[in-house]
């Protein structure tokens, strides 16, 4: 072992004095969120996984650190894991939708219907429908989007669950040309290398 | 930040032979079709119980790797450089969470994972219980134990299980930068004046052997590990890892005028491979089990963290709230 911590911050915070009680009681743990994300704004929200939050709107603000700090972003979506509805997966190319009656009697309520086309490929936003209940929605669904490839699984959720950015937050993604720091093409040391060769050579 | 070695000596679970035939066969056929896993798919307990403890491992090396970077953020030599050596680190502990979260999809919630880390139950990627004492060490983890965690994650995203690939997809798209980031770091000290040479040299010296480690000593091909790789959960051996990182990394550092601390460390024209010396594997050992320069204090930083962190997390608790394995 080092005699001494090299780091300043943990010098100064003793970090040896910690007394961590042990395992966290059970369910001492934020819910999950399901996070969706729209990269470009002519794109397709699809999902990029999960954080853990207190409510919708943290779920939000941790999303936004997590899966649009790196790369562009249009908009976020997030929703608690429960409350999405989930089919079963089929085997390829048969759609879940064969088993699927359609309608195309509307319901009052708004859903968001996801599809997933492949597997271990994200679920993808597919559009919004009026219908009573989840069942209904996918009823509804089936009706209504182009299911002419086979539809592996589907998500379906009550539009009103979801915590939505809005056109203003848009400016929080305005970013991205003040930090090329975060871009490999900011790191060309290849003319450095060639003038080191060249002086040794020499 | 991840390298293969210490992940596949067997653990308690079903024996294969032991599963309900059918549903077995069905799963092996969906792998040798080139079909990825979801989370609500049948698996066999083996597959579950080694994906879990490979994915958390993996996390824990996340977490705990930003920590000796993390050391030079405030000490980087310039605004550039810290500003990136930031985002650097926060792409790691970013990493960490994205993998909890694929593992939480195999029944295992993050807080039991983080228990397991601060009593010691789960291990993290050993080359972090080494010290970063100069700017150098940490250029080199920059370029070189990234690349290294590179070569096994662009293996594993291959891997069978979706959730799992998709984080390493993503992670690996952020991990182009910090190796170029480092790259260029060491670039610059190499060709700089004397003493920035001399430090970078000394830092090459320092994590040599450790680097070694990381790929894990050679494989035994078991059984256990046979089966592992039918159902792509190991990607790649450890001395396969290893060579290919030599092969990549190697001419790179000998370019620059550096040297490696090893007479035998060459390339075998005929074989194609590399050779070098075997490094001192019961060090290996040794620093896992816990007495490495720096195992407690990785912990110790971890634990306050933790400590320090959880009138927040008390604050922030919603009582009502259920707690439910997330879906992807």
């Amino acid at each position: 072992m080092i005699k001494e911590i090299l780091d300043p911050r943990f010098q100064r915070l003793d970090v040896f004095k910690a007394q961590h009680t042990a395992p966290t009681q059970a369910l001492d743990q934020l819910p999950t969120y399901e996070v969706f994300v729209l990269l470009k704004e002519d794109g397709q929200y699809q999902h990029e996984g999960i954080v853990h939050a207190p409510d919708n709107e943290m779920a939000f603000i941790f999303a936004k650190e997590q899966y649009s700090r790196r790369m562009t972003c249009a908009g976020i979506w997030t929703i608690e894991t429960p409350n999405i509805f989930v089919s079963d997966y089929s085997e390829n190319k048969i759609s879940i939708y064969d088993s699927v009656e359609a309608s195309s009697s509307h319901g009052s309520e708004n859903y968001k219907i996801f599809h997933m086309l492949k597997r271990g490929k994200q679920h993808k936003y597919a559009g919004t429908v009026k219908a009573n209940n989840a069942e209904h929605a996918l009823q509804v669904a089936k009706a209504t989007f182009d299911i002419s490839k086979p539809i592996l699984n589907v998500w379906v959720a009550k539009s009103s669950d979801f915590y939505e950015s809005t056109e203003e937050d848009k400016q929080i993604w305005n970013t991205l040309p003040e930090k090329t720091f975060r871009e490999a093409i900011d790191y060309k040391g290849q003319a450095k290398i060639e003038e080191f060769l060249k002086n040794k050579k020499q | 930040m991840y390298g293969g070695g210490n992940t596949f000596e067997k653990i308690k679970a079903k024996d294969p032979h032991e599963e309900d035939p059918i549903l077995l066969a069905a799963f092996e056929a969906r792998i040798e079709r080139g079909e990825k896993i979801e989370p609500t798919d049948w698996m066999p307990e083996l597959y579950r119980k080694q994906l879990i403890r490979m994915i958390e491992q993996h996390a824990h090396s996340e977490i705990i790797g930003a920590l000796p970077e993390g050391t030079w953020i405030t000490r980087a030599p310039g605004f550039k450089r810290k500003l990136a050596l930031m985002a650097k680190v926060q792409d790691e502990v970013g990493h960490a969470q994205l993998l909890y979260s694929a593992a939480e999809t195999l029944g295992k919630p993050r807080e039991a994972m983080i228990d397991d880390l601060l009593t010691g139950k789960s291990k993290y990627s050993n080359i972090f219980n080494y010290p970063a004492y100069t700017w150098a060490d940490s250029a080199f983890i920059s370029w070189l134990v990234d690349a290294g965690a590179i070569v096994n994650q662009v293996a594993n995203s291959k891997g069978s299980y979706g959730p799992y690939s998709r984080a390493l997809e993503r992670i690996c798209i952020e991990e182009a930068f910090h190796l170029k980031f480092g790259h260029h770091c060491v670039i610059h000290l190499a060709t700089g004046t004397p003493t920035q040479r001399n430090m970078m040299q000394e830092a090459l010296n320092r994590w040599w052997p450790p680097m070694q480690h990381f790929f894990g000593p050679p494989d035994k091909v078991s059984a256990h590990t046979k089966v592992l790789m039918k159902w792509k959960v190991k990607m790649l051996s450890n001395d396969d890892t290893r060579q290919q990182w030599l092969d990549m990394y190697v001419p790179k550092i000998w370019e620059l005028g550096l040297t490696l601390p090893d007479d035998k460390l060459r390339k075998n024209e005929d074989t194609g491979k590399w050779e070098y010396t075997e490094p001192d594997w019961d060090e290996f050992k040794r620093v896992i089990n816990g007495d490495g320069p720096c195992n407690a204090e990785r912990i110790a930083v971890r634990k306050t963290a933790e400590e320090r962190g959880r009138w927040v997390r008390k604050a922030i608790l919603n009582k009502e709230a259920n707690y439910v394995q997330p879906l992807a």
